[in-house]
């Protein structure tokens, strides 16, 4: 069988091309140390203005073969709710590492991200035929921890202590899922 | 097993970087035209040390191919050339090209052997799935060489290309991981 | 004879220029990966407004491709795009591209008719002795289109694509000036 159509579709939402019009919804979410401190280890500053064009010019037109970065769109209205990518480590290795947000506390909780994150992994290995996709996420999320489980990530690991946050050291998760157990859970006569 | 410090070597010839002082002959490789016309389906366009210069700045910024010199391994002297281009990574699918330069040197197997290198590189390190090749209907020693490395014919472009007041054919050839590992790892599933 | 006014113009479509305003019609298309997948052998990414413009600025400066829209005869309406590429002068040779961009435009011909327009003026124009298309052997109504145009299977790489867990074949048609020509204009004698 072949995805077609629906490639990119899932319950709720969609995956869409980056689009330079979705600039102020971007800038609204990045000014949020909430979810600039879930997204990332960088030092929670909201982004300036120039950031995200330069962010946006990068990945509207990737020049490499390596990177796949999707916007989050709702199926019902179109709204863009979050983003997501895959950056391709290894081609010989055929290894990609995953990362996604929603952008809006509303929407958290909505299961629009283990939404996308099954539309993200199906891209990964149904078209992009990767092995492997790993994902790093912090001790202290554990929503998304259980969000990424439900897709069928395992826990591999921890790197200790790698991130500070608050007056304490925190730990970051590594997990993994791999093609031929994805394909046996979606696709078992493949 | 591990192909460790033998992964781009034969029993005779080994695949190296190419190196600035091969320029010259290249060069000179590439001013004879018998050479050029079972290399290539371009029309001839004799080439300068500048223009080869030129070309070796460029497979240095191409992240799609992967070049390599054959030299031999007694003497370490330049014998030919041989490139893996990347068509699709997710269909993990490659395209070979190679030669030997000097008319002296072609017929005593170095190629295949080189050929035997290129793709043992391609299904162990590079992880491809599909290896394809071109080759023209006139040089039959070529295809000769492409079948004894496991290569099978999978069709013919009709009178793809034009030589001398004729059009010639010119043959696909592939090669399957599947294949190569039965024939060589019999061991891995 | 010589085709001068209706060069470009089939039965039910004609061959024209790319327009800029047609880019969202485009952008459109390419969001679509059941389109894409059938398109070409590049990953299905959604293609972004900006990478769209920077095709069409391209194509529409390039001096050795040669790039058309497909429009409608009744309508003038856009309804895909074709183009001969990788053309190489001494073999005379060329590659062929085709598509209809809405899939409520599949299946009625538009692409058959347009691929005859093109090999027309591959053949009639630019004076080639071959042309060469590549398909995917999921695509059983383009290979079926391509052969009615008088395509011929020539090559199959086995398992040269992958799509959805599985290595899919791509089959190379190629089609001769000659065998074109016997067809179309008996009447004319080729050196």
């Amino acid at each position: 069988m072949l995805y077609t159509h629906n490639l990119l579709k899932g319950e709720n939402v969609h995956l869409a091309a980056l689009s330079r019009d979705d600039l102020p919804t971007y800038q609204k979410w990045f000014a949020n140390p909430e979810l600039l401190r879930l997204l990332s280890n960088s030092v929670a500053m909201p982004h300036t203005q120039e950031r995200h064009i330069k962010w946006l010019d990068e990945n509207t037109n990737p020049k490499s073969d390596s990177e796949y970065p999707f916007s989050i769109r709702a199926l019902d209205d179109n709204r863009i709710v979050g983003g997501c990518d895959i950056e391709v480590d290894s081609w010989a290795s055929r290894h990609g590492w995953v990362g996604i947000f929603i952008g809006s506390p509303d929407d958290w909780g909505k299961g629009y991200g283990t939404d996308a994150m099954n539309i993200l992994i199906r891209f990964g290995f149904m078209d992009l035929n990767l092995h492997r996709i790993s994902l790093s996420v912090f001790s202290y999320n554990p929503r998304a921890i259980k969000s990424y489980e439900k897709i069928g990530f395992t826990y591999e690991g921890k790197r200790r202590e790698a991130l500070y946050r608050d007056g304490t050291y925190h730990d970051m998760h590594i997990m993994g899922i791999l093609q031929r157990d994805w394909m046996a859970k979606h696709h078992p006569k493949g | 097993m591990i192909y460790t410090n033998n992964l781009l070597q034969g029993a005779r010839i080994h695949l190296a970087a190419i190196r600035q002082d091969d320029l010259a002959t290249y060069n000179k490789w590439y001013t004879n035209t018998e050479f050029r016309r079972l290399l290539s389906a371009r029309a001839v366009r004799l080439s300068t040390l500048e223009s080869q210069a030129e070309w070796l700045k460029n497979i240095a910024k191409d992240e799609k191919t992967y070049y390599f010199g054959i030299r031999s391994r007694d003497d370490d002297h330049l014998l030919g050339n041989c490139h893996i281009e990347i068509e699709s990574q997710p269909s993990r699918h490659g395209w070979v090209s190679i030669y030997i330069g000097e008319p002296d040197d072609w017929g005593k197997g170095y190629g295949t052997e080189a050929m035997g290198v290129l793709v043992r590189f391609g299904f162990m390190e590079l992880n491809l799935h599909r290896i394809s090749l071109n080759v023209f209907s006139y040089n039959e020693r070529g295809m000769k060489s492409y079948e004894k490395v496991g290569f099978v014919h999978e069709g013919t472009t009709r009178e793809a290309l034009y030589r001398d007041g004729t059009y010639h054919d010119i043959h696909v050839m592939g090669i399957l991981r599947h294949n190569w590992m039965a024939k060589h790892h019999p061991e891995v599933k | 004879m010589i085709y001068t006014n209706n060069l470009l113009k089939g039965e039910k479509v004609h061959l024209a220029a790319l327009n800029k305003d047609d880019l969202p019609t485009y952008h459109k298309w390419f969001s679509n990966t059941e389109f894409l997948r059938l398109l070409n052998p590049d990953v299905a990414m959604p293609k972004t407004t900006e990478s769209e413009l920077e095709w069409y600025e391209e194509a529409s400066k390039s001096k050795d491709e040669y790039v058309f829209g497909i429009r409608a005869l009744d309508d003038n309406r856009l309804l895909g795009n074709c183009s001969i590429f990788s053309i190489s002068e001494s073999s005379r040779n060329g590659e062929v591209g085709i598509y209809i961009g809405e899939p409520s435009e599949w299946g009625k011909g538009f692409g058959s008719d347009a691929m005859n327009v093109l090999v027309r003026f591959a053949f009639m124009d630019l004076n080639l002795h071959r042309l060469e298309l590549h398909v995917f052997s999921y695509n059983a109504r383009a290979i079926s289109s391509y052969e009615k145009v008088g395509f011929v299977g020539e090559a199959v790489l086995h398992e040269a694509l992958y799509r959805d867990g599985i290595y899919h074949d791509i089959h190379i048609m190629g089609i001769l000036r000659r065998d074109w020509m016997a067809k179309h204009h008996p009447e004319v004698k080729l050196s």
